[in-house]
């Protein structure tokens, strides 16, 4: 069978390509949920977020290690929730009124649009990090049952324990986050209670904006940015947030872990049909129970 | 059957004259002269519409018809491609007509198969399973290097017609043949086409798209008939994906790709899902915007179709520029529109 620290090693990479499918799922969930928008474009935010940290941290080259973190995590998450919140007022809030068919056509068109201006801002090289400003390089490895493990991988997992948490709180415990899901069930009584739709509307959109920023954040540490990122996390976004379930937080996570395990566990033992897998699972998942583990899941 | 037939050949309300039959023909004679003319990339420009006007005219009948969002159809197009390439690879067929069989028969019975599977589901989750069936298919095709020789692709030769063109020389085979035999295959989809969306069938196509409900309620096995729409509209793809693996001499799997159903999309979408002939001119701004002379064009392909598409879905829906431009028309005439 095989070596345990093998397969802790295997689990803890799952865990690590789930962050990141989280970040990006739990936006596109969100997004359906509160602002019944399908965005098939969601992912774009993620390439967007790895161009800018490479870029950003390349371009200011700080000397102390906190101010490369604080620019990974807070410097290009900020500007891109900033960015965020302008595009649902100007492109996306023509979107919420229009069939989901048509959401999905006018997405794939902004898919399009912003393949091309990652290609026209950063050209057709992947960017990456320069070494001597890694994170990664900066935070070291540690050893893992006898294998060298770098622990920046971990910071990423911890990380998505906390943003996996952060929506709970918000919508649960915070006025603007049950106003939020007030928004979720039912629109038009929310707004003719007097509650500012629009303010609510930017809020979730940066919020999802943002995740899926700080996901490309982490991915661009550990690999590089590329114009192939977008198109290749779009769809795995949608398989994780078909099997969640449309709209389900929990959903997201739990899916989130179980394709990233998959993906790590299939990566080591099918490597030649692993792709295929994710996809076999979301067609079951379809064809079983279309809603997704939200309908299993408790609450 | 044979009356509706008939009825399909009367003038239509639209031209109410006889004018649009006048100006097919003249399409055809303008399309038969054109090789003695113009030069050969040009005719490769227009072998290549028709191709895709054979495609999108096929997803057309699932979407525009049917009134179902697949975002699979590349696996169709795809598998056409990949059916006459390594037919010609492994088993030595030459025959042009045999493949082009081949392809449209592999691809009906995909067809059947994705169609039993994915009309389980209704809605956003229809879309969401053809696109991971659609990507199944494209990932066991990159992945058998050994078969299909992966990102490698394939390079495809020339099939001979009744035994003969074979040897000809790529630009020659196009422009003394190809391209002829393309146009009136295409000719022959747009006829049967015709007359088939304009019989009962087609009529009970739409009647499913403009409501599900009502066409069940008066007897109609609608399921199946969305199963045959499915298997129509993949069999046409095939055709077409085996026509552009011949034309382009040389495939590879980004023909299966996600973004290939996409492109499929936008261009039966922007030329107008909702009409006959709409998509046809879709496939023709799309080809000919990627192939356009301008640098800016050129190299800002993605800028404009993603524009154009965002734009159009927004303001024509399905309509497209040909239905926009009919509805433009109509207003203009003082018609109700």
């Amino acid at each position: 069978m095989v070596a345990i620290n093998q397969f802790v090693i295997l689990l803890i990479n799952g865990l690590f390509y789930a962050t990141i499918l989280y970040l990006v799922g739990v936006g596109i969930t969100l997004i359906y949920g509160v602002l019944n928008l399908v965005n098939l474009a969601h992912a774009v935010f993620l390439a967007f977020g790895a161009y800018l940290s490479a870029t950003l941290i390349n371009a200011v080259a700080p000397s102390s290690p906190v101010v490369v973190f604080l620019l990974l995590l807070v410097g290009s998450v900020g500007i891109m929730v900033a960015i965020g919140a302008v595009l649902e007022r100007t492109v996306f809030r023509f979107l919420y009124d229009i069939d989901e068919d048509y959401q999905i056509l006018a997405t794939f068109g902004l898919i399009l649009i912003a393949a091309d201006i990652l290609n026209t801002v950063w050209g057709g090289t992947p960017v990456s990090i320069d070494q001597s400003l890694n994170p990664s390089i900066i935070l070291g490895s540690i050893d893992i049952l006898g294998n060298q493990y770098p622990l920046f991988n971990l910071f990423a997992i911890v990380l998505f324990g906390v943003t996996a948490a952060i929506p709970f709180l918000l919508l649960n415990y915070t006025r603007a986050g049950k106003i939020s899901l007030a928004v979720s069930e039912d629109e038009e009584m929310a707004e003719l209670l007097g509650i500012n739709i629009t303010r609510i509307r930017m809020l979730i959109f940066g919020l999802a904006v943002g995740l899926a920023a700080l996901g490309g954040a982490l991915l661009v540490v550990t690999s590089s940015a590329s114009t192939e990122l977008a198109t290749r996390y779009i769809i795995l976004a949608f398989v994780v947030v078909v099997i969640g379930g449309l709209g389900s937080i929990k959903g997201a996570i739990v899916a989130a872990v179980l394709v990233g395990i998959i993906r790590s566990f299939g990566l080591a033992y099918f490597p030649t049909y692993e792709a295929a897998i994710v996809y076999v699972v979301m067609a079951a998942v379809i064809l079983i129970s279309p809603k997704g583990l939200k309908e299993v899941l408790p609450g | 059957m044979s009356q509706s037939w008939l009825r399909s050949l009367q003038p239509d309300e639209w031209t109410g004259s006889y004018s649009r039959y006048a100006g097919i023909v003249a399409v055809l004679i303008i399309g038969l002269a054109v090789p003695f003319v113009v030069s050969e990339s040009i005719v490769f420009l227009l072998t290549w519409i028709l191709t895709f006007g054979i495609l999108t005219l096929g997803y057309n009948v699932l979407y525009g018809y049917t009134g179902l969002l697949s975002f699979g159809h590349a696996a169709f197009f795809g598998g056409g491609a990949y059916i006459v390439a390594l037919t010609m690879e492994y088993t030595g067929i030459q025959s042009l007509l045999l493949l082009l069989l081949l392809a449209v028969v592999g691809t009906t019975v995909l067809g059947m198969i994705l169609g039993a599977v994915a009309l389980r589901s209704t809605d956003i989750y229809y879309s969401l399973l053809t696109l991971a069936l659609a990507q199944i298919v494209y990932v066991v095709v990159y992945k058998s290097y050994d078969l299909t020789g992966g990102s490698d692709g394939i390079t495809v030769t020339r099939p001979t017609f009744l035994g003969q063109y074979g040897q000809l020389e790529p630009s020659v085979y196009l422009v003394s043949f190809y391209y002829y035999f393309t146009l009136i295959v295409f000719a022959a989809v747009v006829a049967s086409l015709w007359v088939m969306l304009r019989s009962p069938f087609g009529l009970t196509l739409k009647a499913i798209r403009e409501n599900e409900t009502r066409t069940a309620a008066i007897g109609i096995p609608v399921k199946r008939y969305k199963w045959y729409s499915m298997i129509i509209s993949a069999a046409l793809p095939g055709l077409a994906g085996g026509l552009y693996a011949i034309l382009f001499t040389y495939i590879s799997p980004s023909l299966l790709y996600w973004t290939m159903s996409g492109d499929i999309l936008f261009m039966t979408l922007f030329g107008g899902a909702g009409t006959f002939i709409g998509p046809v001119f879709g496939s023709a701004f799309y080809i000919l915007l990627r192939q356009f002379a301008a640098e800016f064009i050129n190299q800002h392909w993605q800028l404009i179709v993603g524009l154009a598409l965002f734009v159009s879905v927004l303001t024509l829906r399905d309509r497209g520029i040909w239905g926009g431009l009919k509805l433009l028309l109509e207003r203009i005439r003082g018609d109700e529109p």
